[in-house]
């Protein structure tokens, strides 16, 4: 990902103020949009790159509802909350949901475009790893079941003896899966493979 | 001789004629001394018919002991019931009977004096009015209750509308001596428009169907500060002639006192009702202030968006700066309108009767709730009478009681996970009245919760007084109307309030 092809995605029910932002970040490289509603930006999002400003106060799916439908579809555009005066509480729950940072309205303009562009810094990573674990996922999904089995045990550190017996074969069909599992993974180490391993939280 | 006998049989023959009149006449005759006894000489027949006694009887017995104790010294006291004329008097009075009760009788009594003045004795005749003097004592017990009365009472000439009588009440109302009657004209105690407008048609109706019944304000300008309220007007004719209407009794109360526990009692509830509007905005004020916070927000990113791009030298065209301006002051609008609406919502007012449509009442007060609904996640639902009913009343109380039930409705669903979470207003016109209905689909209120939920300080809120309720009841009821409850206590409650429509209060 490249910040300058990033979006800045707004979601705030009240259009006067979303098109208010739009306008102070039009100076900025990203591109913009805004959506009235969350099941709005829910429909059109396409994994896109980028950042997210989200009004916590909105009809039917609120802010905080939002951030959580996010998680279970992994969508991990890094979210600033905009809050009105004296939201601290939802404020803080938005944190305890992954929020980058909040900002109370109304804000500094200052304050918002270095947010953003942190916010930017924040998903090249995200993406990056997202798209990594996404090849790993793929990877791993070639391994056929035995592989995998084998794959588990390898990593929680049994020998190919041990292993053997686990499962109930020969030490060298052990060592068979085990280096396909290597080439298949692409790993170049033991070490490499529990860190993927790991990655994939599985 | 034969011319003196003749005379003397001539005499005998009247002496007969006398005594037979005498004897045969109903009206008792009777002879007394002159003396306070007043002791019977002699007494025709008649006694017996009237006071049960034989002549004989009482021929020779005090006539002063018969008396009633009270009116036994009128003729000496001169009391009302005496009247003098050519030397007799006439007296009323009770007298007892021979069984012991009391009999009124009208006597005519003369006294017989000697050649020197001195009284010989008193002849009397007398005649049993007991009838006639029970109902005269009825309408003069009648005429004490007319005067005694704590209405107004006024006679009226039904052709000159002049005053012939006035109670003391009225009297006292009108603040007005009794020697002024003259001067009183019914046509001179009203302003011209309330003369012709309702005066003289109630007075036209009781012409024709005997009487009126209504209600006609009169303000006694000789009081100021008192208020009566004309009643009722009764057209008496003259039954024995030719049934034309004779004259009016016009029949009135003061509402004075009346009237001032009336202000008083409204002044309260004015209170009140100010109060509660004061507690619903402070119990509203983070959602105000969030609504008002919003326009202020994006004023801001305006006026900043628009430096950033004078000094980044981005704005070549004045054209780029009046845009923003342009926004900038419908911001500034918005947010005075939201002030604006929740001033007005505060305000201390007199009680003022206007007509309004009901149904844009309620989209304006869901608008005032609108933070509110964003934030419970609720969704207003109208069903609003397409007839556009029109009811008069004190707009902004109504405005309260509607912003009551539906924040009341809102907060129904602070303990329930449903979604979505319709709040429903309804209004019908149900024959000359309107009804609004505004429901929710909340946990619902049980049957003993019912019972004293339009108390005061009733409340099932944490952060609630209780008055809104309260309050709404006692305003629907000052506008002759009704406000109840429908729950099953377990999915969900309607509120309906009715008021007379426009015209049909």
């Amino acid at each position: 990902m490249s910040i300058s092809n990033a979006t800045v995605f707004i979601i705030d029910d009240d259009a006067d103020f979303r098109e208010s932002v739009q306008w102070l970040l039009e100076s900025t490289p990203y591109t913009i949009e805004s959506y009235a509603s969350a099941q709005a930006f829910l429909d059109d999002y396409d994994q896109r790159p980028g950042c997210m400003l989200l009004d916590v106060r909105m009809p039917e799916i609120n802010g905080l509802a939002l951030q959580q439908i996010m998680q279970e579809r992994d969508i991990r555009l890094p979210v600033i909350i905009l809050t009105g005066h004296g939201d601290v509480p939802m404020a803080v729950a938005a944190m305890k949901n992954g929020a980058l940072d909040f900002l109370e309205k109304p804000f500094d303009d200052d304050v918002l475009l270095k947010l953003v562009d942190r916010a930017m810094q924040d998903a090249e990573q995200r993406f990056s790893q997202q798209t990594e674990e996404r090849e790993l996922r793929e990877l791993y999904d070639t391994l056929s079941r035995r592989e995998r089995e084998v794959m588990e045990l390898v990593v929680t550190g049994n020998s190919n003896r041990e292993i053997a017996e686990t499962l109930g074969i020969s030490p060298k069909t052990v060592e068979v899966h085990r280096s396909r599992v290597m080439g298949k993974m692409r790993a170049e180490s033991l070490a490499q493979l529990v860190q993927m391993h790991s990655r994939l939280a599985l | 001789m034969q011319p003196l006998e003749q005379e003397l049989k001539e005499c005998l023959q009247e002496a007969d004629r006398y005594r037979l009149l005498a004897e045969q006449s109903t009206d008792m005759i009777s002879r007394h001394t002159p003396t306070p006894e007043w002791t019977f000489i002699d007494v025709n027949p008649a006694i017996e018919r009237l006071l049960g006694y034989r002549a004989a009887e009482i021929i020779g017995t005090p006539g002063y002991d018969l008396f009633h104790p009270d009116d036994a010294d009128n003729l000496k006291k001169r009391a009302e019931s005496v009247r003098y004329r050519r030397g007799m008097y006439t007296n009323v009075y009770r007298f007892q009977h021979r069984d012991g009760h009391y009999i009124w009788l009208e006597t005519t009594s003369r006294t017989i004096r000697d050649d020197e003045g001195h009284p010989q004795e008193i002849i009397c005749v007398s005649r049993d009015v007991t009838e006639r003097e029970l109902a005269q004592q009825a309408t003069r017990r009648l005429a004490r209750v007319v005067e005694a009365s704590s209405d107004l009472i006024l006679f009226c000439n039904h052709r000159t509308l002049q005053l012939t009588y006035m109670n003391e009440t009225a009297y006292r109302t009108f603040g007005a001596e009794r020697e002024n009657l003259a001067v009183f004209y019914l046509n001179q105690m009203f302003p011209q428009e309330i003369l012709h407008n309702l005066v003289e048609p109630a007075l036209q109706h009781a012409a024709l169907y005997g009487t009126w019944y209504g209600s006609i304000p009169l303000y006694p300008a000789g009081n100021p500060g008192r208020i009566a309220e004309i009643r009722e007007i009764i057209a008496h004719r003259n039954r024995a002639e030719n049934m034309q209407v004779e004259y009016y009794s016009i029949i009135a109360r003061d509402i004075t006192l009346k009237r001032q526990a009336e202000e008083k009692a409204k002044r309260q509830q004015l209170e009140m009702a100010h109060m509660s509007r004061l507690l619903s905005v402070g119990e509203m004020a983070t959602e105000l202030a969030h609504e008002v916070n919003q326009p202020l927000a994006t004023i801001i990113n305006y006026c900043n968006g628009t430096f950033r791009r004078l000094d980044e030298g981005q704005i070549t065209e004045i054209g780029q700066v009046t845009r923003a301006m342009e926004l900038i002051s419908a911001q500034a609008k918005r947010a005075a309108e939201i002030i604006k609406r929740m001033r007005r919502f505060v305000r201390r007012t007199e009680f003022q009767r206007v007509s309004f449509p009901i149904n844009e009442t309620c989209i304006e007060v869901t608008r005032f709730l609108n933070q509110e609904a964003i934030d419970h996640d609720i969704r207003f639902e109208f069903d609003l009478d397409e007839a556009n009913p029109i009811i008069e009343a004190d707009r902004l109380q109504i405005e309260q009681v509607l912003l009551n039930l539906i924040r009341n409705a809102i907060e129904a669903y602070s303990e329930c996970l449903l979604s979505p979470r319709p709040v429903k207003i309804r209004t019908r016109i149900e024959g000359r009245r309107l009804q609004v209905s505004v429901s929710d689909q909340g946990p619902g209120i049980r049957e003993e919760q019912q019972k004293t939920l339009f108390e005061p300080f009733s409340t099932t809120k944490d952060n609630g007084l209780g008055m809104g309720l309260s309050i709404s009841h006692t305003i629907i009821e000052s506008h002759s109307g009704r406000l109840w409850v429908e729950s099953d206590g377990k999915s969900g409650t309607t509120f309906h309030f009715q008021l007379p429509l426009k015209g049909q209060a």
